[in-house]
């Protein structure tokens, strides 16, 4: 025998389906929708009886509706299905939606923005903890900062040695605080910026944080060098890695970028033709960072030099590539928390290393050097950028 | 009746019978290497420098604070491979500080 409560659904949805149009057809009534809801307004699976549920863009009172010649829901349910509904053992309700519907944005992605080998752009929710790491996801290194101080930057791409140990690559000022690391050093995801409350109470103390939040070790990475009386140095590359713990998280996930598409490994350096002085191939990047995104730029120059500002001081950077984002792109191509981002050509191929901005621009190191660097500092041999 | 044309104030280095004009490769190759030299001929603090590739020719961008592009060198000369070079110089008034992006 069927309960009361499944009698009155199917009586409810057999209305909508026999009555919904007519309803819908009637300009005058301000329904925008119709459906099958509980009395409640609660979830469908609640105690209460279900109901006709008419929308509209403004839930108006009877006076209102009255003044402006607009039929209560009751009425024009009356009128497409003949009796009023308590003559028809019916209960109904007018839920308030605050606009029409349409459809999401971001349902129809631009051909020209959609990776070769990916999905849609991600939405911007790179921030969250995440089960399967994978590159443009928020991290840090917490070591002498938690809990006073919260920190994020952006885990860029993941790499393995030939014995197959998996590293994460990201900034020396992000998870070796700009020299002032030490090897071994926990890195956390997400970054402790990004906590909430809940969870910043219930990792109080750097060891417990440690305890739930660990993901890597940190392995190496390359000095910064600042100036002294003496000189004022060059730098190439602001990187360090991390030997990934598998057992704390799911690589499987390993080569994707952000939410949307895949690494596809190495890509080659930038190179100017030497007869026509443009870049040989595109110059188009993308990247996904902890605090922008999905993000698109343009190559606009090489073997950049130029200063940049450090909590710890001012550092020369010399042979960077300097970008700017492209006429699609909403906002800048970077913004603080996307340190450390990957950055790929338009094949999906790391070509760069993100690691500072100005208004307009942001510096990256090359790939390249990036990895030649960080294979001297770890001295594990080869190292492989991990692809899909 | 003849106008006589302004003539430019050369600012820059002269350059000597010896000399030649840099190519595309000379500019990558100046600015990874000689980085030191090239600041060192710019009278300026806060100065960025860079290689276009908007193929409008072999030359340095230096990015200056805005109103300082006048005290930016034309050209420099500098010695690659055994041979000095002169670089044209286009000076903007576009530097921009950098910062590390880590929140």
């Amino acid at each position: 025998m069927a309960k009361a409560a499944d009698v009155c659904v199917t009586s409810v949805r057999d209305w909508v389906r026999k009555y919904g149009n007519a309803v819908l057809d009637d300009p005058t009534n301000g329904i925008i929708g119709i459906g099958v809801g509980k009395k409640s307004t609660g979830a469908l699976d609640d105690d209460s009886g279900f109901c006709v549920t008419g929308f509209v863009q403004r839930k108006l009172t009877r006076k209102q509706l009255k003044a402006r010649a607009i039929p209560e829901f009751s009425a024009s349910f009356a009128a497409v299905s003949g009796s009023r509904p308590e003559q028809q053992a019916l209960e109904i309700d007018v839920v308030d939606a605050g606009s029409t519907f349409s459809a999401t944005p971001k349902l129809r992605v631009d051909k020209s923005q959609r990776g070769p080998y990916g999905g849609p752009p991600p939405s911007v929710d790179l921030q969250k903890k995440f089960e399967a790491i994978r590159g443009g996801i928020g991290i840090t290194n917490p070591a002498g900062a938690y809990p006073e101080f919260l920190s994020v930057g952006t885990l860029g791409f993941i790499v393995c040695d030939p014995q197959e140990r998996l590293y994460l690559v990201s900034n020396n000022h992000v998870i070796a605080n700009e020299n002032d690391a030490r090897k071994g050093n926990v890195v956390v995801q997400p970054g402790t910026l990004d906590l909430t409350d809940t969870e910043l109470d219930l990792m109080d103390t750097l060891a417990r944080l440690r305890n739930r939040l660990r993901i890597a070790k940190l392995s190496a990475w390359v000095d910064i060098e600042f100036p002294t009386a003496a000189q004022i140095p060059f730098n190439e590359v602001d990187c360090a890695i991390a030997e990934i713990e598998q057992s704390r998280r799911s690589v499987t996930e390993a080569a994707r970028i952000g939410l949307g598409g895949v690494s596809r490994g190495l890509g080659p350096d930038y190179r100017i033709d030497a007869d026509t002085g443009r870049v040989a191939g595109s110059t188009r990047v993308y990247k996904a960072g902890r605090t922008t995104g999905w993000t698109e730029g343009e190559v606009v120059a090489l073997n950049v030099l130029t200063d940049v500002e450090y909590g710890a001081g001012v550092a020369r950077f010399r042979n960077q590539i300097a970008i700017k984002p492209t006429a699609d792109n909403t906002g800048p191509f970077s913004n603080r928390g996307d340190s450390g981002s990957g950055i790929y050509n338009e094949t999906h191929k790391l070509v760069a290393l993100l690691f500072a901005g100005s208004e307009t621009r942001t510096l990256a190191n090359p790939a390249r050097k990036v990895m030649s660097a960080l294979e001297s500092a770890l001295g594990r041999g080869r190292l492989t950028v991990v692809r899909g | 009746m003849t106008r006589e044309k302004p003539k430019r104030a050369k600012r820059g280095r002269a350059r000597t019978p010896s000399t030649r004009s840099a190519d595309y490769s000379d500019i990558r190759r100046a600015l990874a290497r000689h980085g030191a030299e090239i600041l060192k001929q710019i009278p300026l603090k806060k100065v960025q420098l860079s290689q276009p590739v908007d193929g409008a020719g072999a030359r340095i961008c230096v990015s200056v604070e805005p109103g300082e592009e006048q005290k930016v060198p034309q050209s420099i000369v500098i010695r690659i491979g055994g041979r000095n070079v002169s670089i044209r110089i286009e000076a903007l008034g576009d530097y921009e500080t950098f910062k590390a992006q880590k929140k």
